[in-house]
């Protein structure tokens, strides 16, 4: 062990000896984007003044939150024996009680506690024992989470941070074991496109050039999936020890991380840990006093979906438009500035140290046969529950529907929608029976994708949720292939044309052209645009055949705008009244004493069944209901400031029956 | 935010710059930071700075949603695209907003200063259906509470 390892491991385990075993009780606010939207900055100014003004022993301090999402606000309070309680849900009228807790004064357990993080207290049991826990097995990505402060470098090299990477440059292991070890351990690219990253690497290692780059894709674009995200917040320096790992593995110099530009908070810690890294000489040159040279920055990007994919990644990072372009040249030949370069996925990084530390059949105590390991999965949607949870592979979705607390709002489970919107969609008949198995998805023409599960309830209706997906694929597309941006404009004004009321039985032939043409674009942003839309068609071919043909949708929540009619059922609620004045077209009116909705002027909102159910109803009755004209979105949203009002002239405005631009307050909608 | 768009403040803020080393976004952000978005005059210094044609930078620039180019009005209603927000009458909550101010997406209103952007999912889905005031996150969202929200927004509550 180096030297300068050593010490800073000693320096790092007196200060993390003092924090997890604090002289005053100290309370731990979880911050992290969730806890931020949660409303966690109120609170640590509330309790801070409470501290304050009653002149309290009670230290304050930050941490990650402990992956509980839907509990957020969470808090932990760690007492002098080194005793640490998780609390969720926490308001401000918890306040007295819970320095009350701190100070040892209380004597029985408050409701919103969670669990025990560490130590025993015998009215209390484990975190891990709680329910939403229950499937996993053992946290290995996640292991910090809860036990360090995120923006303290000491934390992380105390609980082993860096040994791994101390131990390789110390005993002198080659690149070759390094990456045989990768191999080894089975870790398969995170992103999705899960490629052997030990293989991967040795594309790059072979390639003899001076500059050679690492790029860590932290551009987590896929609504629904936030994994990246909790690593960044919760554990930055297991990244940065990864790819310093990589480096030494590729014989590469400089790296960069593309953060996206959503992740502030993320940036923030990144930063940080950077900054704290290059201080201690575990970056720059010299890293940790060995012949290792590694830079690393951070780029944030400027919200493009498609620089997820790697080399519209490398074009945004070197000064252009992120464009995707065509491989080969991989870019391990011809990567940032043209130079060899590797491009890994958060999650892929993050996992290097503990296989390095522990071992390749270790790390394959968990997953299957065809790929190994444990994965974090961001769970959302129609469920009581949403959050993050880090399963082995092989996790039956089942299961993870139930310690999610099921479907919300006593509707059924209808369809999965897993990894994005370019991943798949999958009906509950097969959703329930597959396991968290990539090759599971495959056989049924889906993809897993990056680690985002939404569950999605029959509220929706599945034709009107394809529109929303090739709209966002079409709006992200980089423009280059005709295939994908013509593409997508098609299968988005079919799908338009059919929510509208307008579905005809040669769209199914339509689509299949669509999709057919997709695949003959360059990157896999076009590539894999139809997958949703030709699960729907395969899979859910009555609901498919219902929206076009019989003009009939099933959705409540999300549903076909032209096959809907709102009816007024019963005239003598007084909860009328306030959809009267909730609606914000002035579609209901009340003439004679009697309330009418205009059906025309109805932009199906949903305002007015929200605050009167009983009262109004909607009905979806085989008849097609002519909705307010929309201006199509065709240019994106900062494209069109830059273009004069005059010249945007889109299809639907120049036909007769739509209103013109500006004469109402709705004719200006679009319908994305 | 800073009002003194003038080319010493910008060269200023670009200092540390170089051309040739992935510095374009963050001479992009810089500037949006500082004054709240990309003027034409700022967008001829980056060029200089970073030995890019205007054309360049330009291009680059209106590539990516994030970068505006004209001032940002006082508030900004971003609502959010992912999916657990579509499921529960996002689009709903969007239309609504739209229809109340009369606007489109990523259309700048002056009286009042006002835009409803489309934001992207960030993970808090368990907020969802949720929108951004001015980078709050507003969660747990009905259409009628959203409505409500931007009816005060609009008459300067």
């Amino acid at each position: 062990m180096s030297q300068s390892y050593f010490s800073l491991k000693a320096t790092a385990d007196a200060q993390y000896t003092l924090w997890s075993h604090p002289d005053n009780p100290r309370i731990d606010f979880a911050y992290d984007t969730s806890s931020i939207a949660a409303g966690i900055d109120d609170l640590v100014d509330e309790f801070k003044a409470v501290i304050k003004n009653e002149n309290l022993h009670i230290d304050t301090g930050m941490i990650a939150g402990y992956g509980l999402q839907w509990a957020n606000p969470l808090i932990q309070i760690t007492s002098s024996d080194g005793t640490t309680v998780l609390y969720g849900n926490v308001t401000k009228s918890d306040i007295s009680d819970l320095i009350k807790e701190a100070q040892g004064l209380n004597r029985n357990p408050l409701d919103i506690t969670l669990g025990m993080l560490h130590g025993q207290r015998n009215d209390l049991v484990t975190i891990e024992k709680h329910p939403y826990l229950q499937l996993e097995k053992e946290r290995r990505l996640l292991r910090n989470l809860g036990f360090i402060d995120p923006a303290n470098i000491d934390h992380y090299i105390a609980r082993d941070g860096y040994l791994a990477l101390s131990d390789i440059l110390e005993r002198g292991i080659t690149d070759e074991e390094i990456r045989k070890e990768i191999t080894d351990s089975g870790l398969a690219g995170r992103g999705g496109a899960f490629f052997p990253t030990g293989i991967k690497w040795g594309f790059l290692s072979s390639a003899d050039k001076e500059n050679k780059y690492l790029v860590c894709n932290a551009d987590e674009g896929d609504p629904g999936s936030w994994v990246n995200r909790i690593i960044m917040e919760s554990d930055p320096h297991t990244i940065i020890e990864g790819m310093i790992i990589a480096a030494s593995a590729t014989y590469s110099n400089i790296g960069y991380i593309y953060i996206r530009s959503e992740y502030p908070l993320a940036i923030k810690l990144m930063q940080k840990a950077i900054d704290d890294a290059y201080a201690k000489g575990i970056l720059g040159n010299a890293v940790l006093e060995s012949k290792l040279n590694f830079d690393l920055r951070i780029i944030k990007g400027a919200g493009a979906y498609v620089c997820g994919e790697e080399t519209g990644l490398i074009a945004s990072i070197q000064d252009s438009r992120g464009m995707p372009r065509i491989k080969p040249p991989f870019p391990a030949n011809s990567g940032v500035f043209f130079e060899p370069t590797n491009v890994n996925n958060v999650e892929s990084f993050a996992s290097i140290p503990m296989i390095i530390r522990n071992g390749s059949s270790w790390y394959k105590e968990y997953g299957v046969d065809s790929i190994s390991g444990t994965k974090l999965f961001s769970i959302s949607g129609d469920i009581k529950y949403a959050g993050i949870m880090e399963l082995p592979w092989g996790t039956k979705i089942k299961d993870v529907l139930k310690v999610v607390g099921g479907i919300s709002n006593s509707s059924s489970f209808k369809a999965l929608q897993a990894g994005g919107p370019l991943a798949g969609y999958l009906p509950s008949s097969i959703a329930e029976n597959l396991e968290l198995v990539p090759e599971q998805f495959k056989e049924h023409n889906a993809l897993i994708g990056s680690g985002g599960l939404v569950f999605v309830s029959d509220n929706t209706c599945s034709i009107q949720l394809n529109l929303l997906f090739s709209q966002f694929v079409e709006d992200e597309s980089c423009g280059r292939c005709t295939t994908c941006h013509g593409g997508n404009q098609r299968m988005t004004e079919v799908f338009k044309r059919i929510s509208k009321g307008g579905g005809r039985k040669e769209d199914m032939r339509n689509l299949d052209i669509i999709a057919n043409t997709l695949l003959y674009s360059n990157c896999v942003h076009g590539q894999a645009s139809p997958t949703i839309m030709k699960n729907t068609v395969d899979l859910f071919a009555d609901e498919y055949n219902n929206c076009t043909i019989n003009k009939v949708c099933s959705g409540s929540t999300c549903a076909c705008p032209g096959l809907i009619k709102l009816m007024i059922v019963d005239q003598f609620n007084p909860k009328l009244n306030d959809a009267l004045q909730i609606c914000p077209v002035g579609a209901i009116k009340k003439i004679n004493g009697k309330f009418d909705i205009n059906m025309q002027d109805c932009i199906r909102c949903g305002a007015c069944t929200e605050l009167a159910p009983d009262a109004i109803k909607q009905i979806s009755d085989g008849n097609v209901y002519e909705t307010p004209s929309f201006i199509p979105r065709l240019f994106s949203e900062n494209f069109k400031n830059l273009i004069p009002e005059t010249s945007l002239i889109t299809p639907e405005s120049i036909t007769t029956n739509t209103k013109i631009r500006g004469e109402k307050s709705l004719s200006g909608m679009q319908n994305l | 935010m800073n009002n003194n768009y003038n080319k010493d403040s910008i060269l200023k803020l670009l200092d540390p710059l170089t051309p040739d080393n992935a510095d374009l976004l963050e001479a992009l952000h810089l500037i949006q930071e500082n004054f709240g978005y990309l003027s034409k005059e700022a967008l001829e210094i980056v060029g200089e700075k970073l030995s890019l044609s205007v054309a360049h930078v330009y291009g680059s620039a209106t590539y990516y949603a994030d970068f505006r180019f004209e001032p940002p009005p006082e508030t900004i209603i971003g609502w959010c695209s992912g999916p657990a927000c579509l499921l529960k009458n996002g689009i709903g909550i969007r239309d609504a907003m739209l229809a109340v101010f009369g606007t489109e997406l990523g259309q700048q209103l002056d009286n009042p200063s006002v835009e409803i952007s489309m934001a992207q999912c960030n993970g808090t889905c368990e907020q969802s259906p949720q929108i951004w005031i001015n980078e709050k996150v507003v969660g747990k969202l009905s259409v009628s509470k959203a409505i409500t929200i931007a009816r005060d927004i609009k008459e300067g509550k």
